[in-house]
Parts: C-alpha cells; sequence; structure tokens
C-alpha cells in the first residue's frame, strides 16, 4: 500500500520527514516521473560526454606521464576516493527517490531475478575475470607488461577532473544496483 | 627508467576506457529505456536477485570497497 494512503484519516500523528516527502512524491509520481525521465536522459549524455573526452584524452595522452610516479604527491587519491564514495551515497538517495517513483506508479517489484540479467551479470563477471587474470599474470610476471593497477592509477593521476567523474558515476550506479530500497 | 614504466602502452589505455565506459553507457542506456517503459529499475531486478541471499551484495560491496582503496588511496604507487 503506498504510504500516502495509509496517512489519511484524521487523528493521525504527524509522520516523520523521509514519509511525508515519500508520500509526496508516491502522490505526485507522474510529475516525478518526468523529472526522473529528464535526470536520466541527462546522466546518460553526461556519460557520453565523459567517454567522448576519454577518448580525447587518449588522442594526446603522454603515456611518458607514468614515468617516476612513485616521486608524485598522493593527495589526489584520497580526493578521488572520498569523490567516489560520496557518488556512492547520492545513488542510494535518488535510488530511494526512484523506488517511491515506481510505488506511486504502481510499478510492481519483479519477485524473482530474470535470465537476462543473470547473463549480464555471468558476461560481466567473464571481463572482470579476465582482468584479474592479466592482472595476476602481470603481477607474477614482475609487473611486466604493467598490470591494470598501474594503468588506472596513472591515469587516474594524470587525468583527474575526469577520473572523478567518471569514479563518481560508478560508485552512483553501483549504489542504484546494491543498495536500491526494497521497501 | 624502470622496465614497467617503458611498457605502459596506449592500447593498454584504450582498453580501460572501453570496458569503463562500454559498461557505464550500457547500463545507463538501460536504466533509461526501463523508466521511459514503466518498467523496474535494474537496482529492484538486481533487489529480487539478492533477497534471501545478502551475502552476495556484501561481497560484492566489499570488492568495491576494496578496489577504491587499491586503485585510490596508493595512486603513487607503480
Amino acid at each position: 500500500m503506498a504510504i500516502h494512503e495509509q496517512m489519511t484519516g484524521s487523528g493521525t500523528r504527524r509522520a516523520p520527514v523521509h514519509k511525508r516527502l515519500a508520500s509526496h512524491i508516491q502522490a505526485k509520481a507522474e510529475q516525478w516521473r518526468r523529472i526522473e525521465l529528464l535526470a536520466h536522459l541527462a546522466g546518460f549524455v553526461v556519460v557520453a560526454v565523459l567517454f567522448w573526452l576519454a577518448v580525447s584524452a587518449l588522442r594526446s595522452a603522454d603515456v611518458n606521464a607514468c614515468l617516476k610516479h612513485e616521486q608524485l604527491d598522493s593527495t589526489p587519491g584520497y580526493f578521488l576516493a572520498g569523490i567516489t564514495v560520496a557518488g556512492f551515497l547520492a545513488g542510494r538517495g535518488v535510488a530511494w527517490f526512484r523506488r517511491h517513483v515506481r510505488a506511486g506508479l504502481n510499478v510492481a517489484a519483479p519477485a524473482k531475478s530474470s535470465t537476462g540479467l543473470g547473463i549480464l551479470l555471468v558476461l560481466f563477471l567473464a571481463v572482470a575475470a579476465l582482468l584479474l587474470g592479466y592482472e595476476t599474470w602481470s603481477v607474477a610476471n614482475g609487473s611486466v607488461p604493467p598490470p591494470v593497477t598501474s594503468y588506472v592509477r596513472c591515469a587516474a593521476y594524470h587525468q583527474f577532473p575526469l577520473a572523478a567523474a567518471t569514479a563518481a558515476s560508478i560508485g552512483f550506479m553501483i549504489s542504484n544496483w546494491l543498495w536500491f530500497p526494497s521497501k | 627508467m624502470s622496465p614497467v614504466d617503458q611498457l605502459f602502452s596506449t592500447n593498454g589505455f584504450k582498453v580501460l576506457v572501453a570496458v569503463i565506459f562500454v559498461i557505464l553507457l550500457f547500463v545507463s542506456l538501460t536504466d533509461l529505456v526501463s523508466t521511459w517503459l514503466r518498467k523496474p529499475t535494474i537496482g529492484q531486478h538486481v533487489n529480487a536477485a539478492v533477497t534471501g541471499r545478502w551475502w552476495v551484495a556484501v561481497l560484492v560491496m566489499t570488492v568495491f570497497g576494496a578496489m577504491i582503496a587499491h586503485f585510490f588511496v596508493y595512486i603513487t604507487h607503480a
């Protein structure tokens, strides 16, 4: 039952802010859905722009920038970790909003996992296993050729704004998947 | 210059960008379409998949946290 339906009737105690907000979202779900769609579209465009920026950065990339990496200041790394966690928390907030839009629209949550999702998960894990296999081989071979980790660290350090936006997007999407509120 | 430095290649960075952004674009587009069609989100599908298997989510989160620390906290290590 939608929250706004539970809160009707006289003599009801004033509900906490988050419940009132959820009630408002559910009551105006159609309007909020339009905003959600626009935000989604904007998000997709942002990811596409980030991709284009990354490809542009690749064109002018100087792999020699990775030289003497150990002499650099590691502070940007802490910022990147913090930005990723911030993206993760923002993703949870947006997931909460989306969950209530769906409740207002009466979109039923799937009762069981779908086959399509299972196939995608297998593909994703296959890519992850491949990368991990390369990483293991590289490390076992004295980091020759450089492992994935070295590539990520070098790219993140020398393309800080791009890496920060990408890391925040990844954190955001992961919490939208795994921290989506169930009730 | 160490052997590691000498062996960095542009192709390695191309693979990195391709893997990250193909996944991000695909997920973003899928979620956009499911919202447009009023279907459950990816989050709701994953929720259904891990209901009763909460340890899967805990494992993935542990790996995610470890990767953030591994990549970024020691960003200047080779």
